[in-house]
């Protein structure tokens, strides 16, 4: 009998008892659930056989909500209470909902903080909503492993931010699950091509689905994930394709502006059609009914050669980002060694073909790309589970945007630059910008660009009792920290009295996949007037500080040691630099600065002369010669 | 954070590596997977609260110094402060005026590169020139340090940041070329 019990970290303590663990896949359209039985990853049916579960939930008078499929149905007759793309508003705030309010047709309640859905079952969040699915999938999964889960992955789009993650923790905590790991979609794909294959080296994980582009290229080797880069265009997918054919349509057939909804409708269904006949064939015949009196039908053939050229400055579209992550990674196009497909949008032939020729290697679609992520999520809780205590894997993440601070002027200091791997800690000394300033107010924000602006904020708050100093003499040090699912919080202290501050960053609200991607593409295209915004606002801020620092040394100083005619001379120039910083030319404010600066020059002599005097009184010379020995 | 002990005395010791400028880049990465392997919070999925808290500082504290000694200016300044040297921005001394000059050269190289016919491949011609500086610097630090010339290795270090800066700059015009 063994006195004690011993255990490894990751080894369950009973070695033969099997934990249920399953990945799910929480998709805006779809959601998937997976698990490892007898070592092969699957994913799991419902009743009818059908593994995708719409991610829709019907929410009904004094009953259980519906999920899914029979959810889907009530869409047409019953909007208000039937909601779709709950993943969109996860983590949002309400005014992310209403800019995308008018594309929903929901009963939105209008408060501050987390947006909520008024329908029959009461008033909803999307965390509530998400939880809901989540339920759906456990019931699913449990009812089919015949057992309780013990733990889940849930897989997140590499682009999530804080606000995000966090809510879609909330989501399943509140659906009953145990959240192993949050874990990155693209990851998880290439865990599922990965293992299978024994890869080794670095692979590109190319992930195009309905609305949405990601990239990102991992380091494999020996079992860990190592993320290098991410990026994307989260305003770019399959839908955009639909679009381009309806368009063509719309020309073919000689229809003007003012074609009816009902036949744009029916235009986008046979777009669709045609693009995913053109996966397998050669040819779409397309038939559209006109709306003219005689509802004359109309046909037309779209080649393969033709839907070619209409997709390719879409695909080009996402090379670039492509182009960005190999750039951020430090690498060039022949150095990955495998390509991942993933998302329904990659079944389109042109597009494996391209990313194949930019890769310069056959992308992999081996895996059905629908399934994919749910299978790599799988894999990675039934290792975290502890079912593989021998298993090496292991899953190094980044931070998908830099994570900065508000500095003065509205510019922000990046703390964690995008692409560092988590978990991570940052910390950084500010100071105060007042004589006897006390308390500091700390900005968390998210994003690429150099105004606050342009940023999307996560978390305001304030250190308070910093005891009374002079400017510049208080050392305040702001600590960030991202745990391994990608979660911040983020801590202040002044370290010479310890007086103390800290926030988890919460969902309030977060970013939407389009700022991200919005954020990123304007920092590319603007950096040259951001850098023209930035030199104003550091102008300005030098000027306040110069402004600042004056007029307290005329109240301490300036009435004993400048002649009248210079105080007025000074005063005179300080008023003169007070005006054109209120002005946008940061070539004006610097000159304003010089002069004050000149004209200040004897004043500041005298002062410093007058202070070492003080400081003095009471030394010997030699004190003072020793010192220099010393240093 | 409550638990700031380091696993080691300094990051070379906890990679295992000599405390050396010129690192094999790859026994540095294959130490950090094994680390990563011994102390990543999905290690402790099952484990108490305070242990997995424990997990991710280490591990916190084992990316900072993989990333401290895989980028040779951070290893670099780390290795002076080893030694007790710290970069302090107010008491630099003045650069020399020839290093000066080299840096006002290559901002207007840079200045004007978008204003060229071909823009991309002047740029790279700028990035290979800047390399090339690096790579002198990093080559002459090494040297320095080894014959414990440190307050010469410190200015060598300080001057390295104008050229990283100048990198970190290009990288930006690049994106807007892209």
């Amino acid at each position: 009998m063994a006195l004690l019990q011993i255990s490894e970290p990751g080894q369950s303590t009973a070695p033969h008892e099997h934990r249920l663990a399953a990945g799910i896949d929480l998709g805006t359209t779809n959601s998937l659930v997976a698990t490892v039985r007898s070592g092969i990853a699957e994913t799991l049916a419902d009743e009818n056989g059908l593994h995708l579960l719409p991610s829709v939930v019907a929410y009904l008078c004094d009953e259980m909500p519906l999920v899914g499929h029979e959810a889907q149905d009530r869409a047409n007759h019953d909007p208000h209470n039937t909601i779709a793309s709950a993943k969109r508003l996860l983590g949002r705030g309400l005014d992310d909902v209403k800019t995308l309010g008018s594309q929903l047709p929901y009963d939105f309640i209008e408060e501050s903080g987390m947006p909520r859905i008024r329908t029959v079952a009461g008033e909803l969040s999307p965390v509530q909503i998400s939880a809901d699915i989540l339920r759906s999938l456990k019931q699913r999964a449990e009812s089919s492993l015949a057992g309780d889960l013990t733990g889940v992955v849930i897989t997140v789009p590499a682009y999530f931010d804080d606000a995000q993650r966090q809510a879609t923790k909330d989501a399943a905590q509140l659906a009953g699950l145990n959240i192993l790991r949050l874990l990155n979609e693209p990851t998880a794909a290439a865990v599922a091509y990965g293992l299978d294959q024994q890869a080794e080296g670095i692979f590109a994980i190319y992930d195009l689905g309905g609305g949405t582009f990601d990239i990102s290229i991992l380091r494999l080797h020996q079992g860990v994930f190592e993320v290098m880069s991410t990026g994307g265009d989260s305003a770019l997918g399959g839908d955009d394709i639909d679009r381009m054919i309806a368009e063509w349509l719309l020309q073919q057939a000689e229809i003007g502006e003012n074609a009816s909804p009902h036949l744009l409708r029916q235009i986008l269904g046979a777009a669709r059609l045609a693009k995913e006949q053109l996966s397998h064939h050669e040819q779409a015949d397309i038939q559209l009914i006109l709306e003219d009196e005689q509802k004359t039908p109309w046909q037309i053939q779209l080649s393969r050669e033709k839907f070619d050229a209409l997709v390719d400055p879409l695909i080009s579209k996402t090379l670039l980002p492509c182009r960005r992550a190999l750039r951020d990674a430090g690498l060039n196009p022949e150095d990955i060694q495998e390509v991942v497909m993933v998302g329904g949008s990659t079944r389109v032939p042109r597009v494996r073909e391209r990313v194949g020729e930019f890769f310069q290697h056959e992308p992999h679609v081996d895996i059905d790309p629908d399934k994919v992520v749910a299978i790599g999520a799988a894999i990675q809780a039934d290792i975290l589970a502890g079912n593989k205590p021998d298993n090496d894997m292991l899953l190094l993440d980044v931070v998908p945007l830099s994570l900065g601070i508000e500095t003065m002027g509205g510019l922000v200091e990046k703390i964690i630059p995008r692409n560092t791997t988590i978990p991570v800690a940052k910390a950084q000394d500010f100071t105060t910008f007042k004589d006897g300033q006390s308390a500091m107010a700390v900005h968390v924000l998210q994003g690429e660009r150099e105004l606050i602006t342009d940023c999307r904020s996560l978390a305001r708050f304030e250190l308070r009792d910093i005891p009374p100093m002079v400017a510049g003499a208080a050392r305040i040090r702001v600590t960030y920290q991202v745990d391994a699912d990608g979660l911040l919080s983020v801590s202040a202290q002044e370290q010479t009295t310890g007086a103390h501050s800290e926030i988890s960053v919460k969902p309030s609200y977060g970013l939407s996949d389009n700022d991200i991607e919005g954020m990123l593409r304007d920092a590319m295209t603007s950096a040259q007037q951001d850098a023209q915004a930035r030199t104003l606002r550091e102008q300005q801020v030098e000027a306040d500080r110069v402004i600042n620092a004056l007029r307290a040394a005329l109240k301490a100083d300036g009435h004993h040691l400048l002649k009248r005619s210079e105080f007025e001379n000074i005063q005179q120039h300080l008023d003169s630099l007070l005006h054109v910083t209120r002005g946008d030319d940061p070539q004006v404010i610097k000159q304003a600065i010089d002069k004050l600066d000149q004209v200040t020059q004897e004043f500041a002599a005298r002062r410093m002369d007058s202070s070492i005097r003080k400081a003095m009184q009471g030394h010997h010379v030699e004190d003072f010669q020793n010192e220099d020995a010393a240093s | 954070m409550s638990d700031n002990t380091l696993l080691t005395e300094n990051y070379f010791q906890l990679f295992k590596l000599p405390m050396q400028f010129e690192l094999d880049i790859t026994k540095l990465r294959t130490a950090y997977r094994e680390l990563q392997r011994q102390f990543h919070p999905d290690r402790f999925a099952h484990a108490s609260d305070q242990e997995r808290r424990i997990a991710m500082q280490k591990t916190t504290q084992i990316n900072e110094a993989f990333q401290t000694l895989k980028q040779p200016l951070k290893r670099a300044q780390y290795m002076l402060n080893l030694k007790g040297m710290q970069p302090d921005p107010q008491v630099t001394p003045p650069l020399e005026p020839e290093f000066l000059m080299t840096q006002m050269e290559l901002r207007e190289a840079l200045e004007g590169i978008s204003q060229q016919a071909d823009p991309s491949m002047v740029l790279m011609g700028f990035n290979d020139t800047v390399s090339q500086h690096i790579q002198q610097f990093l080559q002459q630090f090494s040297t320095l340090f080894q014959q414990e010339k440190l307050a010469q290795a410190q200015t060598c270090v300080n001057q390295l940041h104008f050229f990283y800066k100048l990198q970190e700059e290009a990288e930006k015009l690049e994106e807007t070329l892209l």
